[in-house]
């Protein structure tokens, strides 16, 4: 008997194992066969994302198929919520499939005009399987024009994940703008009320000079002129000299073509309008009913952000070194879009 | 005795030199001791050059700089070891081998101090949320052990795991869209590891992880042979997502990784007891291990071969990795053997999943049952462990990288499974000739 070699025994080794796998596939069937395709996306939650997806379902099997519907558009797929009845073979059925995490939203795409009426998302499929098995039918990808909300999350309902950083939490749709250094902590955190801010301030003329927590967001001047900012709590306004802030709290309107100026509006006992050196324009006002209202067209123009589309519009809370108060906490309940 | 010089100890004499020239070239020759660096070492320092240009730039990237100025001068450092190795790469006059070496060493050293610049970097200010379940479920098991609770017995909510920062992609999903009853699904020392590091105060344990990394990349540095020492650490740091971003992303597998270093490390030095110590360590801490056996099983045997009671010695090793892995997993088997077997297995009956073969089925490319997944993961599993048979003594370094590859072949195939296999690969393959020497009852190997 010749002896095989080296090559020729794997070669036979490979051949066996090929056979043996067709015939395991072979003996294991594949009966379900689905197609799926995206007829439309929206935005219910006015999160700035796709959150509900109206699909198209054909099963073109011949066993009924209890869908399990998944949106995926980068290494992982969100499981989304849809109805659980069965499609039985050769229907074709109308889904409406939604999630309330905006983790599990597709986000948008970059490069659309922060003041764009409408935004895109990323492409994404949605995957389909039949419950408890393993094979997946996907859709073509597709890509969400939604309407751009004018103002995301404005009742902090949806926060990020918690995570390590010396700056509390992030609501959804915002940045946390926090800058304190330790030993100050400058945190933002969901509060019963919506959103709180806490500013725990190290004195000394070693200490950084000011610690400020924050959340920020860009905000289209069109698409709303004004703001409302309900406040739930906020701190005394405090001053060094009659001008100079050292315990401050409330709206911060800037704008990145005015680099440098900014509109401070804080809560405070009467109305005093100033502007400081550095190019900081101070309103203090008494808020009604907790509640301060910012002229975003007018604050544009005052910071001389020409015709910039867009501010962004800072909720803030900061602590110079040399104030008395070293504690604070400001608390906000609401951010609304007013539209004139 | 004739003192046997090495070819690049040689000093090229020019071409017809006339008696003053000659004269001087032999007082260079006598003076540095030494001949000019193979072209192989001097593009390794190029290249480590531009890691470590890469290395300084991303560090500012990443840094947030205006809020971390501590960081500026430490990339500044980063960026002038980088000009230097590119510099060091472009002389070409001779220079003594303890030169050769010492450069070696600083480029060396500025290398691990990129990775652990930027994995700090990506890990404290870029991405301060834990990127996978895994990792939440090891905090947890950590925290109830410190308390004196079975984590084996333990069922996490998937909000619990949402509150320790994992984000919503990151929890695994069953096919019929739940989420999986989240438990430990690794062996004990999974978690056993993290332990003193915890109760030390490092409550977030990518930074153990780092340390385990960066332990891992010390020991491949120190046993290589210095002329492939900066090929050794390229070939594994130039992957980014495997020195920094998995760490910062929350995947723990350098914890499995540095014991399997160091069984390398114990057989070069003919320790086989400590070696077989290491192998128990790293199976008792991560599943992936596992594969390593039977291709360690023929890598043993093709070397033990021609020595004295190859079969007993074998039997030895393994029994002793057999021990070491049982010890830290006996206390929780004796507690609840069930909860136990129940999560290492666990693995096996989760979804399709990851980078591997498996993506075809993902996205409807191929359709298979499950037991044709089954399947075509064993075959894969018996043609490598075959080909590896029959070309073992060709190819023996294959040993320590065929299990990355069976890996990609299972229905769960993360990148993490097949890429933590590079720095063993590499330390393997960097010390074949060592290993074999070290083959105990070998004459000539």
């Amino acid at each position: 008997m010749p002896r095989l070699s080296r090559f020729g025994a794997l070669l036979a080794i490979i051949c066996a194992v090929v056979v043996a796998v067709a015939a395991v596939a072979r003996a294991t069937p594949i009966r379900t066969d689905m197609a799926v395709s995206i007829l439309r996306a929206t935005d219910a939650q006015g999160l700035g994302r796709p959150n509900v997806l109206e699909l198209s379902v054909t099963n073109r099997g011949t066993v009924a198929v209890q869908p399990v519907f998944a949106v995926q558009w980068d290494h992982y797929p969100f499981v989304w919520n849809g109805p659980s009845a069965a499609v039985a073979p050769n229907e074709t059925r109308r889904v409406v499939i939604t999630t309330d995490n905006y983790e599990a939203m597709p986000p948008l795409a970059s490069g659309t005009a922060p003041d764009a009426p409408s935004v895109r998302s990323v492409p994404f499929v949605v995957r389909v399987n039949n419950a408890g098995d393993v094979q997946y039918w996907a859709s073509a990808p597709w890509t969400a024009q939604i309407d751009r909300p004018a103002i995301v999350n404005g009742h902090f309902d949806q926060w990020l994940p918690p995570d390590f950083s010396d700056h509390g939490r992030t609501p959804v749709g915002w940045d946390n703008y926090s800058s304190g250094q330790l030993p100050d902590l400058t945190l933002v955190k969901p509060d019963l009320a919506g959103l709180a801010l806490e500013v725990s301030k190290s004195a000394g003329p070693q200490s950084n000079e000011w610690g400020e927590a924050a959340v920020a967001r860009e905000i289209s001047v069109d698409a709303c002129p004004a703001l409302r900012v309900q406040f739930a709590n906020w701190p005394d306004y405090l001053t060094s000299d009659g001008v100079l802030p050292v315990l401050m709290g409330g709206v911060q309107v800037f704008a990145d073509d005015a680099p440098g100026r900014s509109l401070l509006e804080v809560p405070s006992q009467g109305t005093l309008r100033y502007v400081i050196g550095n190019g900081m324009y101070i309103w203090e006002q008494p808020p009604i009913d907790g509640s301060l209202v910012v002229d975003l067209a007018q604050a544009r123009t005052l910071i001389a952000a020409g015709q910039s589309p867009t501010v962004r519009v800072k909720l803030f809370l900061a602590i110079h070194r040399s104030s008395p108060t070293l504690r604070a906490r400001m608390a906000v309940r609401a951010v609304d879009c007013l539209a004139s | 005795m004739i003192p046997v010089l090495e070819p690049e100890a040689v000093l090229e004499v020019p071409f017809e030199p006339s008696p003053h020239t000659r004269d001087r070239a032999f007082k260079v020759v006598g003076k540095l001791d030494g001949a000019p660096a193979p072209i192989e070492e001097r593009l390794g320092r190029a290249a480590a050059g531009a890691l470590l240009i890469w290395g300084a730039y991303t560090l500012q990237a990443s840094a947030q700089l205006p809020t971390h100025t501590y960081l500026v001068p430490l990339s500044l450092g980063l960026y002038a070891c980088g000009f230097f190795a590119l510099i060091s790469a472009a002389v070409s006059s001779p220079l003594s081998a303890f030169r050769r070496q010492a450069i070696t060493w600083v480029i060396t050293t500025a290398i691990l101090g990129s990775v652990a610049l930027n994995a700090y970097a990506s890990i404290a200010i870029q991405n301060p949320r834990y990127g996978t379940d895994g990792i939440a479920l090891g905090q947890m098991a950590v925290e109830h052990v410190l308390a004196g609770i079975n984590p084996y017995t333990i069922t996490v909510d998937a909000s619990e795991l949402r509150a320790l920062g994992v984000p919503l992609n990151s929890l695994t999903q069953t096919t019929s869209g739940e989420f999986i009853p989240n438990s430990l699904s690794y062996p004990a020392l999974s978690f056993l590891d993290f332990v003193p590091f915890f109760a030390a105060g490092l409550h977030d344990l990518r930074w153990t992880v780092l340390l385990f990394e960066l332990a891992s990349l010390i020991v491949v540095v120190a046993a290589v042979p210095w002329k492939v020492r900066l090929w050794a650490l390229i070939a594994i740091v130039a992957d980014i997502n495997l020195s920094i971003y998995f760490v910062s992303g929350s995947v723990v597998d350098w914890i499995w990784v540095l014991p399997l270093l160091l069984m390398l490390v114990s057989i070069k030095r003919g320790k086989w007891t400590t070696a077989a110590v290491f192998l128990g360590i790293a199976a008792a801490t991560k599943q992936q291990s596992w594969f390593l056996i039977p291709f360690l099983a023929v890598w043993l045997y093709t070397y033990l071969s021609g020595s004295v009671q190859p079969i007993k010695r074998m039997v030895k090793f393994f029994s002793i990795a057999f021990g070491v892995f049982l010890l830290p997993n006996i206390p929780f088997l004796l507690l609840n053997g069930h909860a136990w077997y129940a999560s290492v297995v666990a693995p096996l009956f989760q979804p399709p999943d990851g980078q591997g073969l498996s993506t075809l089925g993902q996205f409807s490319m191929i359709r298979m049952s499950e037991a044709t997944y089954s399947a075509i993961f064993a075959g894969a599993a018996v043609i490598l462990f075959a080909g590896y048979v029959l070309y073992r003594k060709s190819a023996p370094s294959a040993a320590w990288i065929l299990p990355a590859v069976v890996l990609w072949f299972s229905h769960r195939s993360f990148q993490s499974y097949f890429v933590y296999w590079t720095p063993i690969f590499v330390l393997g393959l960097a010390l074949e000739q060592e290993l074999r020497r070290r083959i105990p009852g070998r004459l000539n190997a």
